[in-house]
């Protein structure tokens, strides 16, 4: 049994097989034999061992002939270790005592010996454990012969283990069949996790080289919400996770009751529950969870899913897509937030110093119109199909709203004259996520319909942090005094400017800062799908006379450490399950 | 690994111990993880039919000096 600890991405437990992927996708299965099969699988695992080890001798007799005896003595090792007859004896017993197949044998005791090697602490005894994971492909291979399992053909429900998993790999799984995922790099806000929860599927990242340490086929577990795996766990801990798992089955069916419902506070004021979603799909996952509304569709999935750019037409037809699941219910499209960590290949760049504060997400726009002009011809073309709105991104400076406005006025034009249909009144709004915007915020409200406090990178800007750096990721903390006071200005702006002001930042998912944010004068919150039935549930478990004096509170604190306290103390009061 | 190609010739039972751990004389994967570098005193026992040929030819080996790196 193996423990190994990651960064949780999506919470539940999650007990299954698991398939493994290493770049040739092999899957397998660990189906036990009949006692009768074992000579036949011992006569498997001998044939494959010796196919590998001609064919690295002929391997190794080439590179002799290409470049030389000194350097073909690379593969010397290779073909010692296949050839090793202790190895082969080691996963004869394993066959004829546990029933395995040759090919799951041969797996297992091939992860035990790759473990044993990475424990010895000579490097360059260490270095030879790559000879073993190129013996273990080599003559799995073989003995799984032509039998290679298409990862996207699943036909029973499996966990996914892997190094990472690209977009277009976690988009093209067959969601029935996946039961969670366990990734060795990564944090919470990767594509992976993002999709984990939008499936609403346990997933724990960051794990380090978990896929060393699991076999495929083996059992499992995955605690997506302590961000925990457990390889080949035994009977006991099964067990112990069988009961979270009910656990957390009954509270997510409590929640699913809450669907329906309207998010009313007791003093009947109306909260409403918007989702923030990255692919199309996902609208219609929101939907029925029960959010009213797109309130942050982030466009940037759709550059990082595919090689190249995506053309007009592309990117049109998602949109459309997109506003169809939504059933005519409101959809905020933001202009592509591409920069810092989220580059991709098909748009030149240049390494920014600073990532964070340079050439990205509008500004990258502003300085590459033709790209930017084809985004919004495609977004305004989806105004035809629903209640659109457009928003802009990352916005310091008037200036830079007033360009875009006017890149924006431009388009309209472009498509007025080519006589394509798209609505001129579409109402556009803007992110409030840089210090500037939103101490000016009074300035902003007369130039925009709409404000959407991003909270994720408000934090970042105004506390000077970088919550990717690990280092110090700690001193990030939303609920920190001065940030509070930045949304409390926001709020306040847009009141007086009468526009309409949402919360999108992960702060409006979290229950413990909805009675804050209510209390803040907050009446829109738009967070992952996942969230909305528990903050319903916080909605309707408070008033808003309760929710204005726990921000009254919390305003007086001076530092966020009092403030995250009583906000415990206070949630603790309303659902204690949770807290 | 000459060493083990000499040992796998013969019948007898080779083990090879450094540092208090012991390893197979067949075996490169045991062998490799004795983690015998440079310097270590090994102590070779051969045991079974054929173990004097064995042993002198190990020794001839050795003698020889691998150019193991």
């Amino acid at each position: 049994m193996i423990r190994k600890k990651g960064i949780s991405a999506s919470p539940g437990v999650a007990i299954g097989p698991a398939l493994v992927l290493d770049t040739e996708e092999y899957l397998i299965p660990r189906r036990p034999i009949d006692p009768a099969q074992v000579p036949a699988q011992i006569q498997a695992l001998d044939a494959a061992i010796e196919t590998a080890r001609q064919e690295v001798a002929e391997l190794r007799a080439s590179a002799a002939r290409k470049l030389g005896e000194k350097t073909s003595a690379i593969f010397n090792y290779h073909e010692m270790f296949s050839a090793d007859p202790k190895l082969r004896a080691a996963v004869v017993t394993v066959i004829q005592e546990h029933h395995y197949t040759a090919a799951y044998a041969f797996g297992q005791e091939m992860k035990r010996q790759q473990r044993k090697f990475r424990e010895v602490v000579d490097p360059y005894v260490k270095e030879r454990v790559r000879d073993l994971f190129d013996i273990e492909r080599r003559v799995l291979r073989h003995i799984l012969g032509r039998a290679r399992e298409d990862i996207t053909r699943l036909t029973e429900p499996v966990i996914i283990v892997a190094h990472d998993l690209t977009p277009s790999q976690a988009v093209s799984f067959n969601r029935e069949h996946i039961l969670g995922f366990a990734i060795s790099v990564g944090g919470q806000t990767s594509h992976t996790a993002i999709i984990a929860r939008m499936l609403g599927i346990p997933a724990v990242v960051a794990l380090g080289d978990v896929t060393s340490d699991v076999t495929g086929g083996e059992t499992v577990i995955i605690d997506g919400t302590h961000g925990v795996v457990v390889a080949n766990p035994d009977h006991e801990t099964i067990e112990d996770y069988r009961a979270d798992q009910r656990e957390y089955h009954a509270f997510e069916m409590e929640l699913a009751g809450l669907r329906d419902l309207p998010a009313v506070t007791h003093d009947g004021v109306t909260v409403s529950l918007l989702a923030n979603i990255e692919l199309a799909s996902e609208a219609r996952t929101a939907m029925e969870l029960g959010a009213e509304g797109i309130g942050l569709y982030r466009t940037e999935f759709l550059f990082l899913a595919s090689e190249r750019l995506p053309t007009e037409e592309q990117q049109y037809e998602v949109f459309r897509e997109a506003v169809q699941h939504a059933n005519s219910k409101p959809v905020v499209i933001r202009t592509m937030d591409l920069g810092a960590d989220k580059m991709m290949d098909g748009l030149e760049f240049q390494h920014d110093h600073n990532p964070a504060l340079g050439l990205r997400s509008l500004r990258y726009c502003l300085q590459h119109l033709d790209m930017f002009k084809i985004h919004l011809r495609a977004i305004l073309r989806a105004t035809a199909e629903g209640d659109v709105r457009i928003m802009f991104p990352m916005i310091a400076t008037l200036t830079e709203l007033r360009q875009a406005k006017a890149t924006l006025a431009d388009v309209m034009e472009d498509l007025e004259e080519e006589r394509v249909p798209f609505r001129r009144d579409v109402p556009i709004g803007m992110m409030v996520e840089t210090p500037a915007a939103a101490m000016l915020s009074s300035v902003f409200a007369r130039e925009v319909s709409f404000l959407s406090i991003g909270t994720n990178d408000l934090t970042q800007y105004t506390l000077a942090v970088d919550r990717a750096n690990e280092r110090v990721a700690h001193l990030y903390t939303p609920h920190n005094p001065a940030v509070l006071k930045l949304v409390r200005e926001v709020v306040r702006a847009a009141r007086k400017g009468k526009v309409t002001v949402n919360l999108c930042g992960e702060m409006a998912g979290q229950p413990l800062y909805t009675q804050l944010l209510l209390g803040l004068g907050l009446r829109q919150l738009s967070m992952a799908p996942k969230d909305v039935a528990e903050i319903k549930k916080m909605v309707r478990s408070t008033s808003i006379e309760d929710c204005e004096a726990v921000a009254r509170k919390v305003l007086r604190f001076d530092a966020g450490r009092q403030v995250l306290n009583f906000l415990r103390g206070e949630a603790r009061k309303i659902m204690p399950e949770a807290f | 690994m000459q060493f083990v190609d000499t040992a796998a010739r013969f019948q007898a039972l080779v083990t090879v111990h450094c540092q208090g751990r012991k390893a197979d004389g067949r075996s490169p994967m045991e062998l490799l993880m004795l983690v015998a570098t440079q310097g270590c005193a090994l102590r070779v026992i051969v045991e079974g039919q054929d173990a004097q040929e064995a042993l002198a030819a190990l020794i001839q080996l050795i003698e020889a000096g691998f150019n193991e790196t």
